[in-house]
């Protein structure tokens, strides 16, 4: 199945791609944001160990163009072939 | 150094240690801007206020402490609001801005009217034990606005944990220094985030939003 990636940063191990193959049938948004850590050897990590969820102050997430909070039980939505899944590293606004 | 003109926009937590080091380095030329005043809950963070100083105006606070500091630096302080109308007239003299602000639409004013003098802006936020940092140059990175993704604030008051500041604010002026000294690699075209709880640096490589209506028009 293939999912397509936006972003406004450039995720490592997907340089130059805004698409990721993957040898499986079905992927939860869990399983495709473990996968694109693990294909950045480490250096990109979207869900904090602590919380088992992304974190609001580290990206910002949306599946079709629809919000995902990145909760715990909001990373168990199935994908299917063909999404985009939109990752965006935010800006924080305290001083 | 001597020549440089460096602008301190905000002079709160990250400000406030960032306008410090900066005259204590011996900067020629310090403008700061802070329309706030001093109040008991800043004191865990901003390092150039006291309890002696609640109720009055950061920026006349932060002239006297830090003209006491080094009397070679050249200061200018302001009380001024940044606002649209006034943000070109309050840049006029800076080289580089310095982001010590606490909100986004300062932010992105900032960030237009440095795009448009072309004049470095270095990027500082914080929250929590969060802390985010990138240095924005105008025509050959991308710009605040591309990053931007609309939220609002999502608080009245930051919490924020006192060192995060800290440490945020001491790594936008080695990038200071870096630009003034044209050495180094400097956080451009990528942002720096640090999270407190698990110690963690992280880089992302950010890339233009092609749509930006500030550095892709």
């Amino acid at each position: 199945m293939k999912i397509g990636i936006v972003s406004n940063f450039t995720i490592p191990g997907l340089e130059g791609e805004n698409e990721i193959y993957l040898d499986r049938p079905a992927i939860t948004l869990r399983g495709l944001l473990e996968e694109l850590s693990s294909r950045s050897s480490g250096r990109a990590r979207f869900i904090h160990p602590s919380t088992e969820a992304v974190d609001p102050m580290d990206f910002m997430i949306d599946v079709n163009g629809l919000p995902n909070q990145g909760l715990r039980d909001d990373l168990d939505l199935a994908l299917k072939d063909g999404d985009v899944v939109a990752i965006k590293v935010l800006l924080l606004g305290g001083g | 150094m001597k020549r440089s003109h460096v602008l301190v926009a905000g002079v709160g937590g990250l400000g406030s240690l960032s306008s410090f080091y900066l005259t204590c380095m011996g900067i020629g030329n310090l403008t700061l801007i802070d329309c706030g005043t001093v109040e008991l809950s800043d004191l865990n963070r901003q390092i150039l206020y006291n309890e002696t100083d609640l109720g009055l105006k950061k920026a006349d606070v932060a002239y006297k402490r830090l003209s006491l500091l080094n009397s070679d630096v050249q200061i200018d302080c302001t009380s001024e609001k940044i606002t649209s109308e006034k943000v070109s007239d309050l840049m006029k003299k800076g080289e580089i801005v310095i982001d010590g602000t606490d909100n986004f639409e300062t932010r992105l004013l900032l960030n237009r009217a440095c795009f448009e003098k072309k004049i470095p802006y270095v990027y500082g936020g914080i929250f929590g034990f969060r802390g985010k940092i990138t240095t924005f140059l105008p025509g050959r990175t991308p710009c605040f606005e591309c990053l931007y993704q609309g939220q609002e604030e999502m608080i009245q008051t930051v919490p924020v944990v006192g060192p995060i500041p800290g440490l945020i604010a001491t790594l936008q002026v080695l990038e200071v220094l870096k630009v003034i000294l044209g050495m180094g690699d400097l956080l451009a075209g990528r942002m720096l985030s640090f999270d407190g709880e698990t110690m963690a640096f992280s880089y992302f490589d950010i890339v233009k939003r092609p749509e930006c209506k500030i550095c892709s028009a």
